[in-house]
């Protein structure tokens, strides 16, 4: 659930993202809840993905272990384009901790920290 | 909605604030082939959303989720092999809006937990 990996490097990523209306986290005409969490959550994927490939290791696959402090300012409507941006914050052993905020024109959406497994 | 193509619930009892289902899983839906290919995992995002629709249905109105302090994937759900989910529910309307606490389990695996604030749209 993202469009293009515009920025990227050890700690951060960043994306965007097209709300199209055959999207199936799309409700009334507007990316719902799970669908900006998941935008996230695919934005920090998309980040880990690019590194591992330009290091040449395997990709792994990542399930979301905890979310915390989700907040949820507005939902972006079909035909908006969103901005999103994770850092990740720390690593212990399988799990990575980042923090994700998603914009629409520079203004807060949604804002979250969330701890990923990454199954190597 | 993810309702009611990729799951569907019955046998709602509702007993004071607390609410019970069972959930049923279509391990057909498209969302399977690509999370993730030939390994079909219930993406936890989609957990949040059920518990936001069966609420829905519970006290009939559209409600939006405002936050949530903290939520807890501790299992995965294989669609395959975990057909049938309970879920379990505590909705109370509250001054900043209806707090819902609820857990996703079978008789052997908490998968979920959730707490959040919605508002009504």
């Amino acid at each position: 659930m993202i469009d293009q990996l515009i920025t990227c490097d050890e700690i951060c990523s960043s994306t965007t993202f097209l709300i199209k209306a055959d999207n199936v986290l799309v409700d009334d005409d507007e990316l719902s809840e799970a669908g900006i969490t998941e935008n996230i959550a695919q934005t920090a994927a998309a980040g880990f993905g690019y590194i591992t490939q330009q290091n040449k290791q395997p990709i792994a696959a990542g399930y979301i272990a905890a979310i915390k402090n989700l907040e949820i300012f507005a939902l972006p409507k079909v035909g908006e384009i969103i901005e999103t941006n994770v850092a990740i914050i720390d690593r212990i052993f399988e799990m990575t901790i980042i923090s994700g905020s998603v914009k629409r024109n520079g203004k807060l959406l949604a804002s979250c920290e969330m701890k990923i497994y990454i199954k190597e | 909605m993810l309702h009611p193509h990729l799951f569907t619930f019955s046998d709602l009892q509702a007993e004071g604030d607390k609410l019970k289902s069972i959930i049923k899983l279509n391990a057909g839906h498209p969302i399977f082939k690509g999370h993730f290919p030939g390994q079909p995992v219930l993406p936890g995002v989609c957990m949040m959303q059920m518990v936001k629709e069966v609420t829905e249905v519970y006290i009939d109105k559209k409600i939006r989720l405002l936050k949530a302090r903290e939520l807890k994937f501790l299992s995965l759900i294989d669609p395959v092999e975990h057909t049938s989910i309970q879920i379990e529910l505590s909705v109370k309307a509250t001054d900043g809006g209806i707090k819902v606490d609820a857990r996703l389990f079978n008789s052997t695996t908490l998968f979920f937990k959730f707490s959040g604030l919605f508002i009504q749209r």
